[in-house]
């Protein structure tokens, strides 16, 4: 479900297809299924986790994540190559998301900015971890559906220090 | 009694894992040492203070009215209440919440309610110092502040305890023509399930990444043989070279524990020509040309500190406990240098030094493994004998004569 602004209406087909791929985008993190995740991403794509709250520069300013397609694939080919050694003992993820709600759709790009806030507990050999926070996303239209140009995910806990972040959150 | 868990290249393991010396390693190594405690561009204004913790001990860095920074206990001297609660802010006066109590920017206490109610010729008082927020001897260096939080009396000043090592913050001074650096971009933190020992033992291992890092090499090497590969697949594959070319790195041991090594990423040559000038109108023509070639990947400030000249980067360790340690960094902006460098030294940044790193987690795994190992069996003596030698000369960074020195700083503080 999309919560849609008061005085938006959107054809149903368009809000199917929203929540499909928000469905997939969790679904296929939590499974570990990367190059399909990959797949729902635009060629232009964007993955950002901010270091500080209410960050609104990832270029003069660090960042926790801040990669493109290319880094993204990176980050996939790591996280799967067998000498991954921090991941020997096993590594399993499982997202728990609110309600999605629809911000805005950009007039120029018809760019559908959806937010919805999102628990995620990992498992990592025998640790285990929780974040939460808040998922914003970029969906840009794409033949009947959406690819997402970008994802921010803004940690509750952005600015605390961490242990190793090795996957997607 | 510490000395002995130590001989020339063999330690004892329990040196990383007992509680008994990580408490002693606090109050003998770290307390006796020049800590780095921020930069002055954190506090630009008289006011301006930070929370820090070096040593175990909350410690608030501030600028005092005359412009001088400070380094005070944040503990009231009443109740020993946290006077300040937040990381960082600007106060004319340091006022505990508990009772009210209050000091200047300097620690001396300014006010404190009902002083009526105290008798006595030691009752709190106005201006005593007996009454005020502990303070520390601050130094600076290139406007890197330290602070020295027992026995100042017999502490080198900061130049001579930093000597040689110092060159690293010349570096990134000098990377400015006004010689200002300003901390931004915020403050990356990774917390590492290791002791501070081991994490600093890798700081110039060059035998390390072709193992540690077979993932991200791999995955580097995948994605370099895209068309134009964007420079952080270049840091990232830069551990893949051949062990040889780690063989040619020099290493150089300094007193203290410091240590330095030359760097194995290679910026492309294009500088910017107005920039160079103006760095050679400030410095003279061979200190500029250094600022801008000399290519010194990382230095080691014993026992907490590190910084990456090249990439303008200034770390702190804080040992956490036996088993825990966290490392922040910070990217430092050269005043009159091309945006373009600070923007590629905050990407480098976030590739390198971020918990998100593709390079970091191996590195901790690695750390975490040594410490597994040796509270498995915490007798048995793990060695850093790899090329030893008889005297003093350069070294490379396929020896670990680096780490032989820290350890020779390590005894003559605990033994002290």
């Amino acid at each position: 479900m999309i919560v849609l602004p008061e005085n938006v209406a959107v054809p149903s087909s368009r809000l199917r297809a929203a929540e499909r791929v928000l469905y997939l985008e969790c679904e296929y993190l939590n499974l570990g299924r990367y190059d399909e995740w990959l797949a729902l991403f635009s060629e232009d794509c964007l993955y950002w986790a901010p270091l500080s709250p209410a960050q609104d520069d990832a270029q003069s300013h660090s960042s926790l994540f801040h990669e493109n397609r290319g880094l993204m694939r990176m980050r996939i080919d790591r996280i799967t190559h067998e000498a991954a050694h921090s991941l020997a003992g096993g590594i399993g993820t499982s997202r728990t998301v609110g309600p999605a709600a629809l911000r805005e759709i950009e007039d120029e790009s018809r760019d559908w900015i959806v937010e919805r806030r999102f628990q995620m507990i990992e498992r990592q050999g025998e640790r285990v971890r929780n974040f939460a926070g808040l998922f914003a996303y970029r969906l840009t239209p794409g033949g009947n559906s959406f690819r997402i140009r970008e994802k921010r995910v803004d940690l509750i806990d952005c600015d605390a220090p961490h242990e190793p972040l090795e996957v997607f959150f | 009694m510490f000395g002995e868990m130590v001989r020339v290249g063999a330690v004892d393991g329990r040196v990383y894992t007992s509680r008994e010396v990580f408490a002693a390693e606090i109050e003998r190594v770290f307390a006796r040492c020049w800590n780095y405690v921020g930069h002055l561009s954190e506090i630009p204004q008289p006011g301006d203070y930070r929370r820090v913790t070096l040593a175990g001990r909350p410690l608030i860095l501030i600028r005092h009215e005359d412009g001088t920074p400070r380094v005070l206990l944040n503990r009231c001297a009443h109740r020993g209440a946290a006077v300040v609660g937040r990381d960082c802010g600007r106060a004319r006066r340091l006022r505990c919440p508990y009772h009210g109590w209050t000091y200047a920017t300097d620690g001396a206490l300014k006010q404190l309610p009902l002083p009526g109610g105290y008798k006595g010729d030691d009752a709190p008082r106005c201006g005593d110092p007996a009454w005020s927020l502990e303070s520390y001897p601050a130094e600076t260096y290139r406007d890197f502040a330290f602070v020295r939080l027992e026995e100042p009396e017999k502490a080198p000043p900061l130049a001579e305890f930093l000597g040689p090592a110092g060159e690293a913050l010349d570096l990134m001074a000098d990377r400015s023509p006004t010689g200002r650096l300003v901390v931004a971009g915020g403050r990356l933190a990774i917390v590492l399930r290791c002791n501070w020992k081991v994490y600093l033992e890798n700081l110039h291992d060059g035998l390390h990444p072709p193992h540690v890092h077979e993932s991200s090499i791999s995955a580097a090497r995948a994605a370099a043989s895209a068309e134009d590969p964007p420079e952080e697949v270049r840091w990232v594959a830069a551990n893949g070279q051949p062990l040889s070319t780690f063989g040619e790195l020099e290493v150089r041991c300094h007193p203290h524990g410091h240590s330095d090594m030359s760097g194995f990423r290679k910026e492309p040559d294009g500088m910017d020509a107005g920039y160079r000038a103006a760095l050679e109108e400030a410095w003279g023509a061979g200190r500029a040309e250094r600022a801008l070639t000399r290519n010194l990947h990382n230095a080691c400030f014993y026992p907490g500190a590190s910084a990456h000249p090249q990439y303008m980067q200034m770390r702190r360790l804080t040992p956490l406990a036996p088993d825990r340690t966290l490392v922040e960094s910070w990217t430092l902006k050269a005043d009159g240098a091309p945006e373009s460098h600070f923007l590629r030294n905050i990407r480098y940044a976030n590739t390198i030094h971020s918990p998100s790193s593709l390079v970091k987690p191996d590195d901790a795994e690695a750390y975490r493994r040594v410490q597994q190992g040796l509270e498995g069996r915490p007798g048995r003596v793990s060695q850093h004998r790899r090329d030893e030698k008889p005297g003093p000369g350069p070294d490379t960074a396929l020896s670990e004569e680096y780490v032989r020195a820290q350890y020779r700083a390590w005894r003559a503080l605990m033994e002290d």
